[in-house]
């Protein structure tokens, strides 16, 4: 276990927790747009307001630690999805903001209901549109990015883009069953119904695609075919169980279920990246700062995480139990 | 019949003008940095003082 | 048409990270303001601090959500914009504002919502520690943010090979030579900002006639943080001038308006200038004789250093530093004066009946927002050409992004940005207007941990709830 391994694994940490915790947020909105009902849509943002703040902060971690363990790569990466980044950023801006925003007016909270749904549904597709751009490979030129901004535009990232935004969809449902009164759970229990066999089948389709138009991943699958395979069979078995038990699974395990598909996707993408952070360009070791820098955080990442989780933790905590119907309004 | 009381008003804040600009010099060390420590610290207490001592009638009316 | 990729990108980090500091400017000094403010109400127990606190709170929450989105850009922008810049300052910048993220970020978002919803929930004493919380993680945020910045401004602690960077020591980094200096002036002007918000909303109240105890409270509290903060924010301000001139003198050169290698002796101080930087002088320059030699030298006679001093490939654009460093420093005499008035009026009992004042006041809320927002482009422009001073010059740090890519972003981040602001001014305004509510008459729920486990509390409707028997 050296330096770089370690901070990657705490790249991949914070990535995972982004892609939970907000993922259920993210989900929740976009859930938003297919919500008529203007007093369930109060409840859904409801459920979410507490502790949306602490689970968006996971994604800057990630950024930060890209920029401080994997310079190079940071230089890389970010130029190359420049247009989907940004387009990110302006769309949890939205999300954010909606949040302070909608409950100031009762005129015009339906049009900021609109840009946290389209907000929320933006920001899923850009975050997949990335992952399969990553997948799919970037031009390197003597360790600078020599493509275009449009190399994005593609089959893998576009599909890529829809099933993580069907996928958050999954996980914010399984969230409002979990938080939310009678008639929002049954919304939620019917969106999981609908959601999960097409993430699923979108799933397999990307994965299909990206093998069929990247050597290193059927390499990958000649060399580590035992632990694809279990990955693979894990996966499939979850996501039957969310597909075909949706009525009858208690609530939080219908939402435990929701985060392992989503574990054992990101174990699977892991895997097949790994040891490149820039696959087919550059590895882990290449792009990795100096051992005083890596030291710095990894340290800091020690000492400080725990107490991070821990009043988190401690956050949720407080906040148990379903979201009273009146919200949390003073 | 105002004039003294105006007088006075303009007397009282023509001195204040000048005690704040003198201040203000002293502040921005043009005496030299022991002078400034000195001077922001006086002015700080004085502030204090003066706040403390009248409440500019904080209470309800 | 032909358009500079570089320059776009310059243009793009600038308005959007003046657009962000303007957030978290007032969100540091509110997160204070509302910690002391709760204290008075768990002290005193009365309700006026209470409906202070409730107020200032939906202000403040706006701000900060605007303040997190924004700046969450920013933690992107410098690879987006400048990817050389972050693959070379990575090693050094990113791992402080990791621990940023980890030590200050986690803690105030974690608590921003106890802090908003939790009054029901937790009871007051653990309700006042997630404010404090919220507000120290805005702090510890300012200090290694402050921390990162002054790195660039005065380099310390690392070694460069080519394009590759080594930290040699962590605390030479940290403690740059001029961070203990930039910190405190920050947080003093954040601190200002909130105290002329506070104190120009109460005086407007004050001259409606309404709202009368809430007004007088606040203008009473923000007057009195502003005059002591003020002294020391002049005082801070001149030893970080003297700070700067030693480590980044083409800086300080630029902000004064002199070109001579040394000035004409007394030197004026000059209030106005039309700089030729082209032709290395000035085609007009109006200002205070003597002036100059005094506040400068600290003599009647001293000479000024001008920009002639440094190398022309070399020097910043006079023009911005000088007029931004003027508004920021003419702002601070302004406050200045407000403060050595509010003393006099206050000794003469007449601080809440001055209408002149008070109109002053209203003037002034937003003044800290201003002087903050020139600070930094003093500090900022006054660097160029330099990204990192001394070791990367700005235009040999942007991406390899085209400029068209850059502009229609920039013209995305100015249209998205601007409905972030009029959605921000049209609530607060809308806030200040409907005025503070009437807090309620009976306590909320003492605030023992024990108290918040206890199934009342929780099954409670999240309304106002009468004092608990025991």
């Amino acid at each position: 276990m050296d330096l770089p391994l370690l901070s990657a694994s705490f790249l991949a940490f914070a990535l995972t927790m982004y892609a939970i915790l907000d993922g259920f947020d993210l989900g929740v909105g976009i859930l938003l747009l297919f919500q008529p009902v203007a007093a369930s849509r109060d409840h859904m943002v409801d459920c979410i307001t507490p502790t949306w703040d602490g689970n968006e902060t996971w994604i800057i971690m990630a950024g930060v630690t890209l920029l401080a363990a994997f310079p190079t790569a940071y230089s890389i990466l970010l130029p190359a999805f420049y247009l989907p980044v940004i387009l990110m950023l302006l769309a949890l801006g939205f999300r954010g903001v909606s949040f302070e925003f909608r409950v100031q007016t009762t005129r015009l909270r339906r049009r900021w209901d609109i840009a946290f749904g389209i907000g929320s549904l933006v920001a899923a597709l850009m975050q997949g549109l990335i992952l399969g751009g990553v997948v799919q490979g970037v031009t390197v030129q003597n360790g600078r990015f020599a493509g275009s901004v449009l190399d994005i535009v593609r089959p893998l990232p576009i599909i890529s883009g829809v099933t993580l935004g069907i996928g958050y969809a999954v996980l914010g449902a399984g969230w409002l069953n979990l938080k939310a009164n009678s008639p929002v759970q049954h919304f939620a229990k019917r969106c999981v119904r609908i959601c999960s066999p097409a993430f699923t089948v979108l799933f397999g389709i990307a994965c299909l695609y990206a093998a069929r138009i990247q050597p290193f991943i059927r390499a990958k699958w000649g060399s580590h075919e035992i632990a694809l395979t279990c990955l693979i069979a894990a996966f499939a078995a979850v996501a039957g169980t969310l597909t075909v038990l949706t009525e009858k699974l208690r609530a939080s395990v219908l939402f435990f279920l929701g985060l392992s598909v989503f574990a054992v996707g990101i174990s699977g993408i892991a895997l097949i990246i790994f040891p490149d952070i820039v696959p087919c360009s550059v590895s882990l070791w290449d792009a990795a700062s100096s051992s005083t820098s890596q030291c710095f955080v990894l340290i800091g990442a020690a000492f400080v995480t725990p107490v991070v989780l821990g009043y988190s933790a401690f956050a949720y905590w407080i906040f148990r139990g379903k979201t009273p119907e009146e919200g949390w309004g003073e | 019949m105002n004039s003294k009381k105006d007088l006075s008003h303009f007397a009282g804040l023509a001195g204040t003008t000048l005690l704040g600009a003198f201040f203000f010099f002293l502040i921005i060390g043009v005496f030299g940095l022991r002078f400034a420590i000195t001077g922001v610290l006086a002015f700080i207490v004085g502030a204090l003082a003066i706040c403390h001592r009248f409440p500019a009638g904080g209470t309800e009316p | 048409m032909r358009l500079d990729p570089s320059i776009l990108a310059r243009i793009q980090f600038a308005f959007t990270v003046s657009f962000h500091i303007v957030f978290p400017t007032m969100s540091i000094g509110l997160a204070s303001f509302l910690a002391v403010i709760e204290a008075l109400w768990l002290k005193t127990k009365d309700s006026i601090y209470l409906e202070i606190y409730k107020f200032w709170l939906s202000i403040f929450a706006m701000g900060f959500g605007v303040g997190v989105v924004t700046g969450i850009v920013l933690s992107f922008e410098f690879g987006l914009g400048f990817a050389r810049f972050a693959e070379i300052a990575g090693p050094a910048i990113g791992p402080m504002i990791a621990l940023e993220v980890l030590t200050a970020f986690f803690l105030e978002a974690g608590f921003l919502g106890i802090m908003m919803f939790g009054l029901h929930r937790v009871g007051p004493k653990l309700h006042f520690i997630a404010t404090c919380m919220v507000a120290v993680g805005t702090l510890i945020s300012a200090s290694w943010i402050l921390s990162a910045n002054s790195w660039m401004q005065t380099p310390a602690g690392v070694a460069i090979h080519g394009d590759h960077l080594t930290v040699l020591n962590w605390r030479d980094v940290i403690v740059n030579p001029s961070w203990p200096y930039r910190l405190p002036h920050m947080i003093s002007a954040a601190y200002l900002t909130a105290s002329f918000m506070v104190a120009g909303v109460g005086a407007w109240y004050l001259l409606r006639g309404i709202h009368q105890g809430f007004a007088r409270r606040t203008v009473a509290l923000g007057t009195a943080f502003a005059t002591v903060l003020i002294a020391g924010q002049v005082f801070i301000g001149d030893i970080l001038y003297g700070t700067m001139l030693k480590y980044q003198p083409p800086k300080m050169q630029a902000a004064e308006g002199f070109w001579e290698e040394k000035s004409q002796s007394p030197a004026p101080y000059y209030w106005f200038i039309i700089p030729d930087q082209p032709n290395q002088r000035n085609r007009l320059e109006l200002g205070m004789p003597y002036l100059g030699s005094i506040w400068l030298t600290h003599s009647l006679r001293g000479r000024v250093e001008g920009l002639k001093n440094t190398p022309r490939d070399r020097q910043p654009r006079m023009a911005m530093v000088f007029y931004a460093f003027r508004i920021m420093y003419g702002l601070a005499i302004l406050m200045f004066g407000i403060g050595v008035a509010s003393l006099w009026l206050r000794f003469r009992g007449r601080l809440f009946a001055s209408r002149w004042f008070l109109w002053t006041l209203v003037f002034m809320t937003p003044s800290g927002i201003i002087a903050t927002l020139a600070g930094w482009y003093v500090a900022e422009t006054g660097r160029q050409p330099w990204v990192i001073y001394g070791i990367l010059r700005t235009v040999d740090a942007v991406s390899p992004v085209p400029a068209r890519a850059l502009l229609s972003t920039l013209i995305g981040f100015i249209c998205v940005y601007s409905v972030f602001f009029s959605a921000f001014l049209i609530f607060t305004l809308r806030i200040i207007r409907l005025g503070p509510a009437e807090a309620p008459p009976h306590a909320e729920a003492s605030g023992s941990l024990k108290n918040a486990f206890r199934p009342q509390v929780l099954d409670s409707p999240a309304r106002v709830v009468s004092t608990q028997s025991s």
